[in-house]
């Protein structure tokens, strides 16, 4: 039996519980608790464990999706969880009070040990006022060029954006791009 | 005399408001047959067919050169004449009420010359005009310093840009057209135009990637020699277009290529290629490299050559219909 994983990180209610569940086969296996952290979102409950999902390629094939816990007292955990994945979907909520901060936190933690770094920001609707070209400015500072999008991470297209570019950024590495 | 009319009518406006500007594009727009497309050309158009100008513009030296050796039509346009509606010795007085007069009037000058198609002989097929590429107009888009301001193209008002924020707010009736035409244009706006506009914002630069990407025009803004840099990944819509623009964006991540090098190794056709770079270098998305500055980047993870990773990344597609 192969098993390879796809780890969706980020912030307290930045949507990885819901991307995951969009796309698993099975019931996400999650534990959650409530959310004591109020200051930092306003969600009733909060992932304190790891989210788990997974879907089957084939009778050898298993793709474990992890969601690793918000909370940066568990940032110990985000590597370990990563090492060895397709890649590392970075999710940032767009309404948090610093997302750059955020962005930078996750970016930091889990660019050591992932090639593969997709950034999807979420919740945008809920923050007009608050320009999206600021996460573009930030990477440009950086000289990253990492795929950023804006999605919902309800919604199982805008997830399957993320997993494709993810698939198509490994193509790349692979040189397999033609058809 | 051929036996088609033109297919292509050059028709060049001169110091008309953007609003009577506009407005007079969607009347002639109305006016000429479908079959035949109009290029909203500048005065210096040596094919012109028609020129449409203000009355306080017509004696100018610079216009009376231009006609004394290339005569075209000539339609004025007048304001607050006391006139309104009419057309009368080749001048049309302004606001327009009925277009049957303008009608008569672009037919008499305009069409007359051109001998009636048949049904069979009129291509339906849409036609692209051809535009000299203006990469100057969105650098301009790009100035954070700009501000706010209109886009508008012959169909009317595209939307409010905001440069310094990086926003776009589409008008209602465009808002599931995203395209634009070769007439594209800027003009000054204030925060009071977004009454007018759709209430949510979109990312400036993933509009125009959209836009520009969706429209047949602009498709040649770098030449196949060109080297493009990405500087940001464009957000393709769920469509059959997704895979080859994720495809094209993943290979410039790896390494700034020329056009022809993208086309190469991702096997796509070159026109689509430089189509794609167009409008990442229309949204500022990526940016134009001297041949020199290109450094071949190492691959970060060469152990992953190998048939099974493709093996995996195939079905990892199948599973998800990718």
């Amino acid at each position: 039996m192969q098993r390879h994983k796809i780890v969706f990180g980020g912030a307290m209610g930045a949507g990885k519980s819901q991307a995951i569940s969009s796309l698993s086969e099975i019931k996400v296996l999650s534990t959650e608790a409530f959310n004591t952290d109020d200051a930092a979102h306003s969600k009733l409950l909060t992932t304190v464990g790891i989210d788990y999902g997974e879907i089957s390629l084939d009778a050898e094939t298993r793709i474990g999706l992890y969601g690793t816990p918000g909370q940066t007292r568990f940032s110990f955990l985000w590597p370990i969880i990563a090492k060895g994945s397709l890649g590392v979907i970075i999710l940032v909520d767009h309404t948090a009070q610093n997302p750059l901060t955020d962005l930078s936190i996750y970016i930091e933690a889990f660019g050591k040990t992932s090639d593969n770094l997709i950034i999807g920001v979420t919740h945008i609707d809920q923050r007009p006022d608050r320009p999206t070209s600021i996460y573009r400015d930030w990477l440009h500072q950086q000289g990253r060029t990492y795929p950023l999008f804006f999605i919902d991470a309800r919604q199982r297209e805008d997830v399957l954006l993320l997993i494709e570019t993810m698939i198509a950024s490994l193509e790349a590495q692979l040189g397999s791009m033609g058809s | 005399m051929s036996a088609n009319p033109k297919s292509i009518l050059n028709i060049a406006i001169v110091g008309l408001s953007v609003a009577n500007m506009v407005a007079l594009r969607q009347h002639v727009r109305h006016i000429i047959p479908e079959s035949q497309d109009i290029n909203w050309a500048n005065m210096a158009e040596p094919e012109l067919d028609l020129l449409i100008i203000d009355t306080d513009f017509v004696q100018a030296r610079s216009i009376q050169k231009i006609l004394s050796y290339r005569p075209v039509p000539v339609l004025k346009i007048a304001r607050n004449s006391g006139c309104e509606g009419k057309l009368i010795d080749d001048t049309l007085h302004l606001p327009i009420s009925r277009i049957d007069e303008l009608s008569a009037w672009v037919q008499d000058k305009l069409l007359q010359a051109e001998p009636v198609a048949t049904a069979a002989a009129i291509d339906t097929a849409p036609r692209v005009t051809a535009v000299t590429p203006d990469r100057h107009l969105f650098e301009r888009l790009h100035s954070k310093t700009l501000g706010m301001v209109k886009l508008i193209d012959a169909r009317g008002v595209v939307g409010i840009a905001d440069t310094n924020q990086e926003l776009f707010w589409t008008v209602d009736d465009r808002r599931n057209h995203v395209t634009i035409d070769h007439t594209l244009g800027l003009t000054h706006s204030t925060r009071r135009d977004l009454q007018d506009v759709h209430t949510m914002p979109m990312d400036l630069r993933q509009w125009l990637w959209q836009t520009v990407w969706h429209s047949p025009f602009y498709a040649s803004l770098v030449s196949p020699a060109d080297h493009v840099r990405l500087l940001s990944w464009p957000q393709p819509a769920a469509d059959q277009d997704r895979r080859d623009v994720l495809r094209m964006s993943a290979y410039l991540q790896q390494q700034s290529s020329s056009i022809h090098q993208v086309a190469e190794h991702t096997k796509m056709p070159l026109s689509r290629v430089q189509h794609f770079a167009s409008a990442l270098i229309a949204a500022g998305l990526a940016e134009t490299v001297p041949e020199e500055q290109i450094v071949i980047a190492q691959q970060p993870n060469p152990v992953k050559e190998s048939a099974g990773w493709r093996g995996l990344l195939s079905k990892l597609r199948n599973q998800f219909g990718l």
